[in-house]
Protein backbone atom coordinates (compact mmCIF):
# COMPACT_ATOMS: atom_id res chain seq x y z
CA UNK A 1 0.00 0.00 0.00
CA UNK A 2 1.60 3.70 -0.94
CA UNK A 3 0.98 6.05 1.56
CA UNK A 4 0.12 9.67 0.56
CA UNK A 5 2.42 11.28 2.82
CA UNK A 6 1.59 14.69 1.47
CA UNK A 7 0.73 17.54 3.90
CA UNK A 8 -0.82 20.88 3.52
CA UNK A 9 -0.61 23.55 5.82
CA UNK A 10 -2.71 26.46 4.50
CA UNK A 11 -1.89 27.35 0.77
CA UNK A 12 1.51 25.40 1.05
CA UNK A 13 1.54 21.70 -0.46
CA UNK A 14 4.51 19.81 1.86
CA UNK A 15 5.53 16.57 0.29
CA UNK A 16 6.04 15.33 3.75
CA UNK A 17 4.58 16.25 7.30
CA UNK A 18 8.27 16.46 8.97
CA UNK A 19 10.58 19.60 8.86
CA UNK A 20 13.81 20.99 10.81
CA UNK A 21 13.10 23.83 13.77
CA UNK A 22 14.31 26.93 13.92
CA UNK A 23 17.51 27.17 15.79
CA UNK A 24 18.16 23.45 15.18
CA UNK A 25 19.46 23.02 11.73
CA UNK A 26 21.36 27.04 10.58
CA UNK A 27 20.62 27.87 7.63
CA UNK A 28 20.48 24.14 6.80
CA UNK A 29 23.62 23.89 4.82
CA UNK A 30 24.86 21.85 7.41
CA UNK A 31 22.16 19.23 7.67
CA UNK A 32 22.57 18.66 3.74
CA UNK A 33 25.67 16.86 4.73
CA UNK A 34 23.98 14.69 6.68
CA UNK A 35 21.16 13.73 3.66
CA UNK A 36 19.15 15.33 0.76
CA UNK A 37 17.54 18.47 2.72
CA UNK A 38 14.44 17.75 -0.63
CA UNK A 39 13.63 14.13 1.35
CA UNK A 40 11.89 16.66 3.80
CA UNK A 41 8.93 18.41 4.08
CA UNK A 42 10.44 21.39 5.29
CA UNK A 43 13.33 23.74 6.79
CA UNK A 44 12.83 26.67 8.97
CA UNK A 45 15.92 28.87 9.20
CA UNK A 46 17.77 30.29 12.23
CA UNK A 47 15.96 33.03 13.72
CA UNK A 48 16.68 36.35 11.36
CA UNK A 49 16.43 39.96 12.14
CA UNK A 50 17.75 42.78 9.87
CA UNK A 51 21.52 43.60 11.06
CA UNK A 52 22.35 40.42 12.45
CA UNK A 53 22.87 39.83 16.19
CA UNK A 54 25.67 38.46 18.26
CA UNK A 55 24.04 36.45 20.33
CA UNK A 56 24.46 36.13 24.21
CA UNK A 57 27.84 35.35 25.58
CA UNK A 58 28.37 31.67 26.94
CA UNK A 59 27.83 29.67 28.60
CA UNK A 60 24.83 29.38 26.12
CA UNK A 61 23.71 25.86 27.20
CA UNK A 62 22.99 23.13 29.75
CA UNK A 63 21.10 20.08 30.27
CA UNK A 64 18.60 18.69 31.94
CA UNK A 65 17.18 14.91 32.67
CA UNK A 66 15.95 14.65 28.74
CA UNK A 67 16.31 18.36 27.87
CA UNK A 68 18.07 21.25 27.54
CA UNK A 69 18.45 24.58 27.91
CA UNK A 70 19.92 27.12 25.64
CA UNK A 71 20.23 30.86 25.70
CA UNK A 72 21.98 31.40 22.23
CA UNK A 73 19.90 34.82 22.08
CA UNK A 74 18.66 34.71 18.56
CA UNK A 75 22.88 35.23 17.41
CA UNK A 76 22.40 35.24 13.34
CA UNK A 77 24.00 36.73 10.40
CA UNK A 78 21.24 39.17 9.42
CA UNK A 79 18.34 39.15 6.69
CA UNK A 80 20.77 40.90 4.60
CA UNK A 81 24.07 38.83 4.71
CA UNK A 82 21.57 36.09 4.38
CA UNK A 83 19.89 36.82 1.29
CA UNK A 84 23.51 37.56 -0.36
CA UNK A 85 25.65 34.49 1.27
CA UNK A 86 23.30 31.64 2.15
CA UNK A 87 19.88 31.87 -0.31
CA UNK A 88 21.88 31.33 -3.77
CA UNK A 89 23.23 27.99 -2.01
CA UNK A 90 19.57 26.81 -1.12
CA UNK A 91 17.56 27.85 -4.43
CA UNK A 92 17.98 24.34 -5.72
CA UNK A 93 16.62 22.27 -2.67
CA UNK A 94 13.58 21.29 -3.74
CA UNK A 95 12.03 21.05 0.19
CA UNK A 96 10.11 24.02 1.62
CA UNK A 97 12.26 26.56 3.18
CA UNK A 98 10.45 28.98 5.59
CA UNK A 99 12.43 32.18 7.00
CA UNK A 100 12.41 32.47 11.28
CA UNK A 101 12.67 35.81 11.77
CA UNK A 102 12.51 38.46 15.03
CA UNK A 103 12.08 42.28 15.72
CA UNK A 104 12.23 44.72 19.29
CA UNK A 105 9.54 46.21 17.67
CA UNK A 106 6.58 45.72 15.52
CA UNK A 107 8.31 48.47 13.28
CA UNK A 108 11.10 46.30 13.07
CA UNK A 109 9.08 42.82 12.65
CA UNK A 110 7.33 44.23 9.78
CA UNK A 111 10.44 45.73 8.21
CA UNK A 112 11.86 42.42 8.38
CA UNK A 113 8.99 40.67 6.60
CA UNK A 114 9.01 43.14 4.00
CA UNK A 115 12.89 42.55 3.49
CA UNK A 116 12.56 39.26 3.50
CA UNK A 117 9.42 39.13 0.56
CA UNK A 118 12.70 40.12 -1.69
CA UNK A 119 14.10 36.38 -1.48
CA UNK A 120 11.76 33.45 -4.28
CA UNK A 121 13.09 30.43 -2.87
CA UNK A 122 11.47 31.62 0.59
CA UNK A 123 8.33 29.63 0.93
CA UNK A 124 6.73 30.96 3.91
CA UNK A 125 7.73 33.16 7.22
CA UNK A 126 7.75 31.93 10.72
CA UNK A 127 7.72 35.02 12.97
CA UNK A 128 9.26 34.20 16.50
CA UNK A 129 7.13 36.39 19.09
CA UNK A 130 9.42 34.86 22.07
CA UNK A 131 11.40 37.76 21.54
CA UNK A 132 11.49 41.29 24.30
CA UNK A 133 9.69 44.23 22.77
CA UNK A 134 11.64 47.25 23.40
CA UNK A 135 9.06 49.64 24.13
CA UNK A 136 7.33 47.71 26.94
CA UNK A 137 10.39 47.17 29.05
CA UNK A 138 11.33 44.09 27.33
CA UNK A 139 7.73 41.86 28.20
CA UNK A 140 8.06 39.27 25.61
CA UNK A 141 5.52 40.23 22.36
CA UNK A 142 4.20 36.72 22.61
CA UNK A 143 2.72 37.13 26.08
CA UNK A 144 -0.13 39.42 25.30
CA UNK A 145 -3.14 38.82 22.92
CA UNK A 146 -3.08 42.31 21.87
CA UNK A 147 0.56 43.01 21.30
CA UNK A 148 0.51 39.34 19.19
CA UNK A 149 -2.52 41.01 16.53
CA UNK A 150 -0.64 43.93 16.33
CA UNK A 151 2.65 42.93 15.30
CA UNK A 152 0.88 39.86 13.53
CA UNK A 153 -1.20 41.96 11.51
CA UNK A 154 1.76 44.82 10.71
CA UNK A 155 3.81 42.09 9.36
CA UNK A 156 0.61 40.55 7.39
CA UNK A 157 0.69 43.93 5.34
CA UNK A 158 4.38 43.58 4.84
CA UNK A 159 4.67 40.32 2.75
CA UNK A 160 2.43 38.10 1.09
CA UNK A 161 3.97 34.96 1.62
CA UNK A 162 2.39 32.92 3.96
CA UNK A 163 2.86 33.91 7.51
CA UNK A 164 3.67 31.69 10.20
CA UNK A 165 3.28 32.84 13.93
CA UNK A 166 5.43 31.02 16.17
CA UNK A 167 3.33 30.48 19.66
CA UNK A 168 5.42 31.18 23.46
CA UNK A 169 4.36 28.93 25.48
CA UNK A 170 4.99 31.01 28.73
CA UNK A 171 1.55 32.52 28.95
CA UNK A 172 -1.55 31.71 31.05
CA UNK A 173 -4.06 30.62 28.08
CA UNK A 174 -2.42 29.56 25.15
CA UNK A 175 -5.58 29.69 23.32
CA UNK A 176 -5.66 33.72 23.59
CA UNK A 177 -2.47 34.25 22.13
CA UNK A 178 -3.40 31.83 19.27
CA UNK A 179 -6.64 33.29 18.80
CA UNK A 180 -5.10 37.07 18.44
CA UNK A 181 -2.80 35.66 15.70
CA UNK A 182 -5.89 34.21 13.73
CA UNK A 183 -7.32 37.40 13.93
CA UNK A 184 -4.07 39.78 12.88
CA UNK A 185 -4.12 37.40 9.39
CA UNK A 186 -1.59 34.46 10.48
CA UNK A 187 -1.73 31.75 8.30
CA UNK A 188 -0.30 29.04 10.53
CA UNK A 189 0.71 28.71 13.96
CA UNK A 190 3.49 26.98 14.87
CA UNK A 191 3.27 25.85 18.57
CA UNK A 192 5.30 25.93 20.51
CA UNK A 193 8.79 27.32 21.06
CA UNK A 194 10.77 26.78 24.33
CA UNK A 195 9.57 27.14 28.14
CA UNK A 196 11.57 29.63 30.32
CA UNK A 197 13.62 27.62 32.21
CA UNK A 198 16.81 27.58 34.85
CA UNK A 199 19.42 24.76 36.10
CA UNK A 200 22.10 25.55 39.08
CA UNK A 201 25.16 23.72 39.50
CA UNK A 202 24.66 23.10 43.17
CA UNK A 203 28.78 22.36 43.71
CA UNK A 204 29.54 25.12 42.09
CA UNK A 205 26.63 27.11 43.54
CA UNK A 206 26.25 28.80 40.31
CA UNK A 207 24.10 29.12 37.31
CA UNK A 208 24.79 26.78 34.82
CA UNK A 209 24.27 29.67 31.81
CA UNK A 210 25.44 32.87 31.88
CA UNK A 211 21.59 34.17 31.45
CA UNK A 212 20.33 32.43 34.36
CA UNK A 213 17.32 31.27 32.42
CA UNK A 214 16.84 30.27 28.93
CA UNK A 215 14.51 28.11 27.33
CA UNK A 216 13.98 24.47 27.71
CA UNK A 217 13.56 22.34 24.81
CA UNK A 218 13.98 18.27 24.34
CA UNK A 219 11.49 15.34 25.20
CA UNK A 220 11.25 16.74 28.89
CA UNK A 221 8.40 19.58 27.48
CA UNK A 222 6.86 16.85 24.46
CA UNK A 223 3.70 16.16 26.86
CA UNK A 224 3.31 19.78 27.45
CA UNK A 225 3.72 20.91 23.53
CA UNK A 226 1.21 17.56 23.11
CA UNK A 227 -1.34 19.32 24.89
CA UNK A 228 -0.72 22.90 23.78
CA UNK A 229 -1.00 21.89 20.09
CA UNK A 230 -4.49 20.29 20.68
CA UNK A 231 -5.51 23.31 23.00
CA UNK A 232 -4.37 25.42 20.22
CA UNK A 233 -5.50 23.48 17.07
CA UNK A 234 -9.16 22.96 18.89
CA UNK A 235 -9.30 26.82 19.37
CA UNK A 236 -8.26 28.14 15.87
CA UNK A 237 -9.17 27.17 12.01
CA UNK A 238 -5.97 27.94 10.54
CA UNK A 239 -3.12 24.53 10.80
CA UNK A 240 -1.03 23.97 13.40
CA UNK A 241 2.54 23.07 13.08
CA UNK A 242 3.41 20.87 16.12
CA UNK A 243 6.86 21.34 17.76
CA UNK A 244 8.78 19.99 21.13
CA UNK A 245 10.31 17.43 22.15
CA UNK A 246 9.76 15.13 19.03
CA UNK A 247 12.65 12.73 18.56
CA UNK A 248 10.73 9.02 17.35
CA UNK A 249 8.39 8.72 14.67
CA UNK A 250 5.77 7.61 17.81
CA UNK A 251 6.15 11.33 18.87
CA UNK A 252 5.68 12.47 15.51
CA UNK A 253 2.49 10.81 15.44
CA UNK A 254 1.40 12.00 18.50
CA UNK A 255 1.49 15.70 17.66
CA UNK A 256 -0.31 14.47 14.75
CA UNK A 257 -3.29 12.97 16.64
CA UNK A 258 -3.15 15.88 19.19
CA UNK A 259 -3.91 17.92 15.88
CA UNK A 260 -1.09 19.18 13.85
CA UNK A 261 -1.07 19.53 10.52
CA UNK A 262 2.59 18.75 10.17
CA UNK A 263 5.32 18.61 12.53
CA UNK A 264 9.12 20.27 13.38
CA UNK A 265 11.93 18.50 14.82
CA UNK A 266 14.57 20.73 16.65
CA UNK A 267 16.56 19.14 19.32
CA UNK A 268 16.66 15.48 18.57
CA UNK A 269 18.89 16.85 15.73
CA UNK A 270 21.88 17.55 18.14
CA UNK A 271 22.22 13.71 19.10
CA UNK A 272 21.35 12.24 16.06
CA UNK A 273 21.45 14.40 12.47
CA UNK A 274 19.66 11.82 10.57
CA UNK A 275 16.47 11.75 12.90
CA UNK A 276 14.27 13.30 10.88
CA UNK A 277 14.37 10.44 8.19
CA UNK A 278 14.49 7.44 10.80
CA UNK A 279 10.92 9.95 11.87
CA UNK A 280 9.55 9.82 8.38
CA UNK A 281 10.08 6.02 7.78
CA UNK A 282 8.87 5.10 10.98
CA UNK A 283 5.51 7.37 10.43
CA UNK A 284 4.80 5.84 6.60
CA UNK A 285 5.53 2.20 8.74
CA UNK A 286 2.87 3.29 10.91
CA UNK A 287 0.58 4.39 8.37
CA UNK A 288 0.55 1.16 6.58
CA UNK A 289 0.95 -0.69 9.64
CA UNK A 290 -3.11 1.26 10.36
CA UNK A 291 -4.16 1.00 7.38
CA UNK A 292 -3.77 4.84 6.43
CA UNK A 293 -3.49 5.86 2.97
CA UNK A 294 -3.20 9.34 3.50
CA UNK A 295 -1.01 10.82 6.72
CA UNK A 296 -2.96 13.81 6.93
CA UNK A 297 -5.97 11.68 8.15
CA UNK A 298 -3.74 11.31 11.17
CA UNK A 299 -4.47 15.06 12.13
CA UNK A 300 -6.84 15.44 15.08
CA UNK A 301 -7.77 11.70 15.48
CA UNK A 302 -7.07 10.72 18.92
CA UNK A 303 -10.66 9.69 20.48
CA UNK A 304 -11.52 10.00 23.92
CA UNK A 305 -11.69 6.64 26.44
CA UNK A 306 -14.32 4.58 25.16
CA UNK A 307 -15.35 2.42 28.37
CA UNK A 308 -18.76 2.33 30.26
CA UNK A 309 -17.33 3.16 33.18
CA UNK A 310 -15.39 6.08 31.70
CA UNK A 311 -18.49 7.73 30.56
CA UNK A 312 -18.94 9.65 33.67
CA UNK A 313 -21.15 13.58 33.33
CA UNK A 314 -18.54 16.03 32.46
CA UNK A 315 -19.61 17.66 35.49
CA UNK A 316 -17.37 15.50 37.26
CA UNK A 317 -14.60 16.05 35.16
CA UNK A 318 -12.38 18.01 37.90
CA UNK A 319 -9.87 19.16 35.53
CA UNK A 320 -8.41 18.58 31.84
CA UNK A 321 -9.57 19.55 28.37
CA UNK A 322 -12.68 17.13 28.02
CA UNK A 323 -14.73 19.25 30.17
CA UNK A 324 -14.76 22.20 27.46
CA UNK A 325 -17.11 20.63 25.25
CA UNK B 1 30.83 14.10 8.58
CA UNK B 2 28.35 11.64 8.79
CA UNK B 3 26.80 10.13 11.56
CA UNK B 4 26.29 6.70 12.10
CA UNK B 5 25.56 3.47 14.81
CA UNK B 6 28.79 2.00 15.14
CA UNK B 7 29.76 -0.71 17.29
CA UNK B 8 31.98 -1.05 20.23
CA UNK B 9 34.49 -3.42 19.22
CA UNK B 10 36.59 -3.01 22.94
CA UNK B 11 36.51 -0.96 25.54
CA UNK B 12 39.79 -1.48 28.14
CA UNK B 13 39.81 0.38 31.32
CA UNK B 14 42.50 1.67 33.25
CA UNK B 15 40.92 3.78 36.60
CA UNK B 16 38.86 6.36 35.42
CA UNK B 17 40.25 6.19 31.61
CA UNK B 18 38.70 3.94 28.61
CA UNK B 19 39.92 3.63 25.41
CA UNK B 20 37.15 2.87 22.61
CA UNK B 21 38.25 0.91 20.01
CA UNK B 22 34.70 1.51 17.11
CA UNK B 23 34.06 -0.60 14.25
CA UNK B 24 32.32 0.57 11.17
CA UNK B 25 32.45 3.32 8.64
CA UNK B 26 35.32 5.39 9.09
CA UNK B 27 35.89 8.76 7.45
CA UNK B 28 39.83 9.73 7.01
CA UNK B 29 40.36 12.24 9.86
CA UNK B 30 43.28 14.99 11.12
CA UNK B 31 44.31 15.45 14.55
CA UNK B 32 42.39 17.75 16.39
CA UNK B 33 39.26 16.50 14.89
CA UNK B 34 36.71 15.30 17.16
CA UNK B 35 33.37 13.06 17.28
CA UNK B 36 30.26 13.51 19.13
CA UNK B 37 29.65 9.76 20.78
CA UNK B 38 26.38 8.99 22.37
CA UNK B 39 25.34 5.77 23.39
CA UNK B 40 21.47 4.32 23.28
CA UNK B 41 20.96 4.83 26.54
CA UNK B 42 17.32 6.62 26.45
CA UNK B 43 16.88 10.11 26.83
CA UNK B 44 19.46 11.14 29.77
CA UNK B 45 21.84 12.64 28.86
CA UNK B 46 20.42 13.79 26.38
CA UNK B 47 23.49 14.74 23.95
CA UNK B 48 26.78 13.38 22.39
CA UNK B 49 29.79 14.39 23.88
CA UNK B 50 32.41 15.51 22.33
CA UNK B 51 36.11 13.22 22.37
CA UNK B 52 38.79 13.99 20.35
CA UNK B 53 40.20 10.98 18.12
CA UNK B 54 43.72 9.46 19.20
CA UNK B 55 43.89 7.21 16.14
CA UNK B 56 41.97 5.56 12.86
CA UNK B 57 43.01 2.28 10.85
CA UNK B 58 41.02 2.76 7.87
CA UNK B 59 41.94 -1.28 7.46
CA UNK B 60 39.95 -2.01 9.85
CA UNK B 61 37.73 0.40 9.77
CA UNK B 62 37.86 1.45 13.19
CA UNK B 63 38.58 4.86 15.30
CA UNK B 64 39.93 4.76 19.19
CA UNK B 65 39.19 7.52 21.51
CA UNK B 66 39.98 8.07 25.29
CA UNK B 67 37.65 8.89 27.60
CA UNK B 68 37.98 10.15 31.01
CA UNK B 69 34.77 9.24 33.47
CA UNK B 70 34.07 13.02 35.18
CA UNK B 71 30.55 13.11 35.23
CA UNK B 72 27.51 11.46 33.71
CA UNK B 73 28.26 11.12 29.76
CA UNK B 74 31.79 10.12 29.81
CA UNK B 75 30.84 7.59 32.34
CA UNK B 76 28.48 6.12 30.41
CA UNK B 77 30.90 6.19 27.69
CA UNK B 78 33.55 4.22 29.91
CA UNK B 79 31.10 2.06 30.94
CA UNK B 80 30.17 0.79 27.02
CA UNK B 81 30.84 -2.76 26.69
CA UNK B 82 31.55 -4.74 23.05
CA UNK B 83 29.14 -5.01 20.73
CA UNK B 84 27.05 -2.40 22.11
CA UNK B 85 26.69 0.37 19.85
CA UNK B 86 27.11 4.20 19.89
CA UNK B 87 25.97 7.24 17.78
CA UNK B 88 28.92 8.49 15.97
CA UNK B 89 28.93 11.55 14.45
CA UNK B 90 31.98 13.26 12.97
CA UNK B 91 34.79 13.85 12.17
CA UNK B 92 34.08 16.82 13.10
CA UNK B 93 35.91 20.59 13.31
CA UNK B 94 38.84 21.45 12.14
CA UNK B 95 42.61 20.32 12.83
CA UNK B 96 46.12 20.91 13.90
CA UNK B 97 48.17 22.22 11.22
CA UNK B 98 50.29 19.59 9.41
CA UNK B 99 52.45 22.45 7.66
CA UNK B 100 53.69 25.83 7.37
CA UNK B 101 56.73 25.81 9.48
CA UNK B 102 60.48 25.63 8.42
CA UNK B 103 60.77 21.75 8.08
CA UNK B 104 64.10 22.18 9.51
CA UNK B 105 63.14 23.12 12.86
CA UNK B 106 61.16 20.85 15.29
CA UNK B 107 57.56 20.99 16.78
CA UNK B 108 56.14 21.00 20.65
CA UNK B 109 53.50 19.32 21.67
CA UNK B 110 52.45 20.18 24.77
CA UNK B 111 49.19 17.73 26.34
CA UNK B 112 47.48 18.01 29.80
CA UNK B 113 44.64 15.22 30.91
CA UNK B 114 42.11 14.99 28.31
CA UNK B 115 44.14 16.68 26.31
CA UNK B 116 46.55 14.27 25.58
CA UNK B 117 44.86 11.88 23.16
CA UNK B 118 44.22 14.54 20.72
CA UNK B 119 48.08 15.40 20.69
CA UNK B 120 49.15 11.50 20.92
CA UNK B 121 47.19 11.33 17.22
CA UNK B 122 49.35 14.64 16.11
CA UNK B 123 52.60 13.28 17.19
CA UNK B 124 51.89 9.97 14.81
CA UNK B 125 50.79 12.32 11.81
CA UNK B 126 53.73 14.50 12.26
CA UNK B 127 56.17 11.70 12.96
CA UNK B 128 54.72 9.88 9.87
CA UNK B 129 55.57 13.20 7.77
CA UNK B 130 59.11 13.32 9.05
CA UNK B 131 58.19 16.01 10.97
CA UNK B 132 60.32 16.49 14.19
CA UNK B 133 58.45 16.22 17.36
CA UNK B 134 59.12 17.14 20.76
CA UNK B 135 56.18 15.52 23.17
CA UNK B 136 56.00 17.12 26.63
CA UNK B 137 52.73 15.97 29.55
CA UNK B 138 51.85 17.30 32.74
CA UNK B 139 50.01 15.54 34.91
CA UNK B 140 49.04 15.43 38.69
CA UNK B 141 50.74 12.34 39.72
CA UNK B 142 52.79 9.29 37.80
CA UNK B 143 48.95 7.90 37.78
CA UNK B 144 47.45 10.38 35.55
CA UNK B 145 49.92 10.10 32.95
CA UNK B 146 48.49 8.76 29.78
CA UNK B 147 49.39 6.99 26.22
CA UNK B 148 53.15 7.27 26.96
CA UNK B 149 53.36 3.48 25.12
CA UNK B 150 51.73 4.80 21.95
CA UNK B 151 53.45 7.97 21.98
CA UNK B 152 56.81 6.20 21.97
CA UNK B 153 55.81 3.72 19.53
CA UNK B 154 55.54 6.43 17.12
CA UNK B 155 59.39 7.38 17.83
CA UNK B 156 58.96 10.19 19.72
CA UNK B 157 60.27 10.54 23.43
CA UNK B 158 57.51 12.09 26.07
CA UNK B 159 59.23 14.69 28.13
CA UNK B 160 57.34 14.72 31.52
CA UNK B 161 56.45 16.61 34.63
CA UNK B 162 54.14 15.55 37.41
CA UNK B 163 52.77 18.28 40.27
CA UNK B 164 53.98 16.13 43.11
CA UNK B 165 57.55 14.40 41.43
CA UNK B 166 56.15 10.97 40.87
CA UNK B 167 57.24 10.82 37.31
CA UNK B 168 60.04 12.97 34.96
CA UNK B 169 60.23 16.79 36.66
CA UNK B 170 58.22 17.67 39.45
CA UNK B 171 56.20 20.89 38.07
CA UNK B 172 54.57 22.06 35.11
CA UNK B 173 54.40 20.86 31.72
CA UNK B 174 55.31 25.23 31.12
CA UNK B 175 58.85 24.51 32.52
CA UNK B 176 59.45 21.82 29.88
CA UNK B 177 58.12 24.21 26.95
CA UNK B 178 60.15 26.90 28.45
CA UNK B 179 63.19 25.11 27.66
CA UNK B 180 62.49 24.17 24.02
CA UNK B 181 61.52 27.33 23.08
CA UNK B 182 64.78 28.32 23.73
CA UNK B 183 66.01 25.69 20.55
CA UNK B 184 63.20 28.21 18.63
CA UNK B 185 60.84 25.14 17.42
CA UNK B 186 58.78 26.25 14.17
CA UNK B 187 55.67 25.93 15.95
CA UNK B 188 53.97 24.92 19.32
CA UNK B 189 50.19 23.12 19.84
CA UNK B 190 48.65 22.51 22.89
CA UNK B 191 46.02 20.71 24.26
CA UNK B 192 44.67 20.67 27.95
CA UNK B 193 43.13 22.45 30.70
CA UNK B 194 42.72 26.70 29.94
CA UNK B 195 44.94 27.54 32.58
CA UNK B 196 47.66 25.27 30.72
CA UNK B 197 46.69 26.69 27.31
CA UNK B 198 46.85 30.60 28.51
CA UNK B 199 50.31 29.96 29.80
CA UNK B 200 51.29 28.34 27.17
CA UNK B 201 49.69 30.93 24.96
CA UNK B 202 51.80 33.73 27.16
CA UNK B 203 55.12 31.87 26.61
CA UNK B 204 55.10 31.31 23.12
CA UNK B 205 53.25 34.68 22.36
CA UNK B 206 55.49 37.23 19.60
CA UNK B 207 58.31 34.30 19.25
CA UNK B 208 56.63 31.08 18.42
CA UNK B 209 53.45 30.22 15.96
CA UNK B 210 51.19 28.66 18.78
CA UNK B 211 47.90 26.75 18.20
CA UNK B 212 45.39 25.40 21.06
CA UNK B 213 42.58 23.49 21.04
CA UNK B 214 39.60 24.18 23.32
CA UNK B 215 36.98 22.97 25.01
CA UNK B 216 33.04 24.23 25.18
CA UNK B 217 29.95 22.99 25.87
CA UNK B 218 28.36 21.17 23.06
CA UNK B 219 24.86 20.94 21.64
CA UNK B 220 25.26 19.45 18.30
CA UNK B 221 29.27 19.64 17.41
CA UNK B 222 28.56 20.46 13.92
CA UNK B 223 27.73 23.79 13.74
CA UNK B 224 23.80 24.13 13.78
CA UNK B 225 23.04 25.28 17.18
CA UNK B 226 25.37 27.95 18.30
CA UNK B 227 25.77 26.96 21.55
CA UNK B 228 29.76 26.40 21.51
CA UNK B 229 30.82 30.16 20.87
CA UNK B 230 33.45 31.60 21.50
CA UNK B 231 35.40 35.30 20.95
CA UNK B 232 38.12 35.05 17.93
CA UNK B 233 40.08 37.93 16.24
CA UNK B 234 39.06 38.10 12.85
CA UNK B 235 40.08 40.84 10.00
CA UNK B 236 40.34 43.68 12.80
CA UNK B 237 37.10 42.77 14.61
CA UNK B 238 36.52 40.07 17.44
CA UNK B 239 33.43 37.68 16.45
CA UNK B 240 32.06 35.30 17.57
CA UNK B 241 33.48 31.48 16.42
CA UNK B 242 32.09 27.54 16.77
CA UNK B 243 34.88 25.84 18.90
CA UNK B 244 33.12 22.99 16.99
CA UNK B 245 33.14 24.15 13.59
CA UNK B 246 35.69 26.83 12.75
CA UNK B 247 37.54 25.65 15.82
CA UNK B 248 38.19 23.45 18.18
CA UNK B 249 42.04 24.77 16.95
CA UNK B 250 42.49 28.19 16.78
CA UNK B 251 45.79 30.32 16.57
CA UNK B 252 46.42 31.80 19.96
CA UNK B 253 47.13 35.10 18.92
CA UNK B 254 43.28 35.48 17.58
CA UNK B 255 42.13 34.47 21.27
CA UNK B 256 41.87 37.91 23.28
CA UNK B 257 40.55 36.07 26.33
CA UNK B 258 43.41 33.22 26.40
C1 LIG C 1 36.64 19.24 21.19
C2 LIG C 1 36.65 18.46 22.48
C3 LIG C 1 37.39 17.30 22.57
C4 LIG C 1 37.38 16.54 23.74
N1 LIG C 1 38.12 15.39 23.78
C5 LIG C 1 38.07 14.60 24.86
C6 LIG C 1 38.76 13.35 24.89
O1 LIG C 1 39.42 12.97 23.93
N2 LIG C 1 38.64 12.57 26.00
C7 LIG C 1 37.89 12.97 27.08
O2 LIG C 1 37.82 12.23 28.06
N3 LIG C 1 37.25 14.15 27.09
C8 LIG C 1 37.31 14.98 26.01
N4 LIG C 1 36.62 16.17 26.02
C9 LIG C 1 35.89 16.56 27.20
C10 LIG C 1 34.58 15.82 27.30
O3 LIG C 1 33.76 16.17 26.23
C11 LIG C 1 33.90 16.15 28.62
O4 LIG C 1 34.65 15.62 29.66
C12 LIG C 1 32.52 15.56 28.68
O5 LIG C 1 31.68 16.22 27.79
C13 LIG C 1 31.95 15.69 30.06
O6 LIG C 1 30.64 15.17 30.03
P1 LIG C 1 30.02 14.46 31.32
O7 LIG C 1 28.62 14.17 31.06
O8 LIG C 1 30.87 13.33 31.72
O9 LIG C 1 30.19 15.57 32.38
P2 LIG C 1 29.12 16.69 32.69
O10 LIG C 1 27.92 16.08 33.30
O11 LIG C 1 28.98 17.56 31.52
O12 LIG C 1 29.90 17.37 33.80
C14 LIG C 1 30.03 16.69 35.05
C15 LIG C 1 31.07 17.37 35.86
O13 LIG C 1 32.34 17.19 35.26
C16 LIG C 1 32.94 18.44 35.02
N5 LIG C 1 33.66 18.37 33.77
C17 LIG C 1 33.14 18.52 32.53
N6 LIG C 1 34.12 18.38 31.63
C18 LIG C 1 35.25 18.12 32.30
C19 LIG C 1 36.60 17.89 31.94
N7 LIG C 1 36.96 17.90 30.66
N8 LIG C 1 37.50 17.64 32.91
C20 LIG C 1 37.14 17.65 34.20
N9 LIG C 1 35.88 17.88 34.61
C21 LIG C 1 34.95 18.12 33.68
C22 LIG C 1 31.82 19.40 34.95
O14 LIG C 1 32.25 20.70 35.27
C23 LIG C 1 30.86 18.85 35.95
O15 LIG C 1 31.18 19.27 37.23
C24 LIG C 1 36.64 16.97 24.86
C25 LIG C 1 35.89 18.14 24.78
C26 LIG C 1 35.88 18.89 23.62
C27 LIG C 1 35.06 20.13 23.54
C1 LIG D 1 19.62 25.92 20.41
C2 LIG D 1 18.24 26.34 20.03
C3 LIG D 1 18.03 27.50 19.27
C4 LIG D 1 16.74 27.90 18.90
N1 LIG D 1 16.58 29.02 18.13
C5 LIG D 1 15.33 29.40 17.74
C6 LIG D 1 15.14 30.54 16.90
O1 LIG D 1 16.09 31.19 16.46
N2 LIG D 1 13.86 30.89 16.57
C7 LIG D 1 12.77 30.17 17.00
O2 LIG D 1 11.65 30.53 16.67
N3 LIG D 1 12.94 29.08 17.77
C8 LIG D 1 14.18 28.68 18.16
N4 LIG D 1 14.33 27.55 18.95
C9 LIG D 1 13.14 26.79 19.38
C10 LIG D 1 12.93 25.55 18.51
O3 LIG D 1 12.69 25.89 17.17
C11 LIG D 1 11.75 24.71 19.05
O4 LIG D 1 10.59 25.47 18.99
C12 LIG D 1 11.96 24.25 20.47
O5 LIG D 1 13.31 23.93 20.70
C13 LIG D 1 11.10 23.05 20.84
O6 LIG D 1 11.32 21.95 19.98
P1 LIG D 1 12.39 20.76 20.28
O7 LIG D 1 12.09 20.25 21.65
O8 LIG D 1 12.16 19.77 19.20
O9 LIG D 1 13.73 21.39 20.21
C14 LIG D 1 15.63 27.14 19.32
C15 LIG D 1 15.83 25.97 20.08
C16 LIG D 1 17.10 25.56 20.44
C17 LIG D 1 17.29 24.31 21.26
S1 LIG E 1 28.01 22.74 19.24
FE1 LIG E 1 26.34 23.34 18.01
S2 LIG E 1 27.25 24.96 16.87
FE2 LIG E 1 28.92 24.18 17.96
Amino acid sequence: MAVNLAVKVGTLLLKNPVMLASGCCGYALEMGEFFDLSLLGGYCLKGLCAGGSEGNPPPRLCETPGGLINSIGLQNIGIEEFLREKAPKLRRVNSVMVANFYGHSVEEYAAAAEKLQAEPCIAALEMNISCPNVKTGGIAFGTDPKLVHEVTAACRKATRKPLWVKLTPNVTDITETARAAEAGGADALSCINTYPAMAIDVEKRAFKINTRSGGLSGPAIKPLAVRAVHLVSKAVKIPVVGIGGISTWADAVEFMLAGAAAVQVGTALFSNPNAPLEILKGMEEYCIRHGFKDVADLVGAARDFERPDCNLPSAVIVTGEKVRK
Amino acid sequence: MVSKRMRVAANVKRGPYATLTLQGEVIPSHPGQFYMLRGEWGISPLLGRPISILGEDLARSEIRFLVKAVGEGSRLLHALKPGETVQATGPLGNHFPLSGWDPQSPVVLVGGGVGVPPMAYLARRLSENGAGVIFCQGARTKEDLLLLDEIQETGVTPHIATDDGSAGEKGLVTGLLERELEYQPGAVFACGPEAMLRAVARLCRGKVPCYVSLEAAMGCGYGVCLSCVTRVKEAGKVVNQRVCKEGPVFEAEALPWL
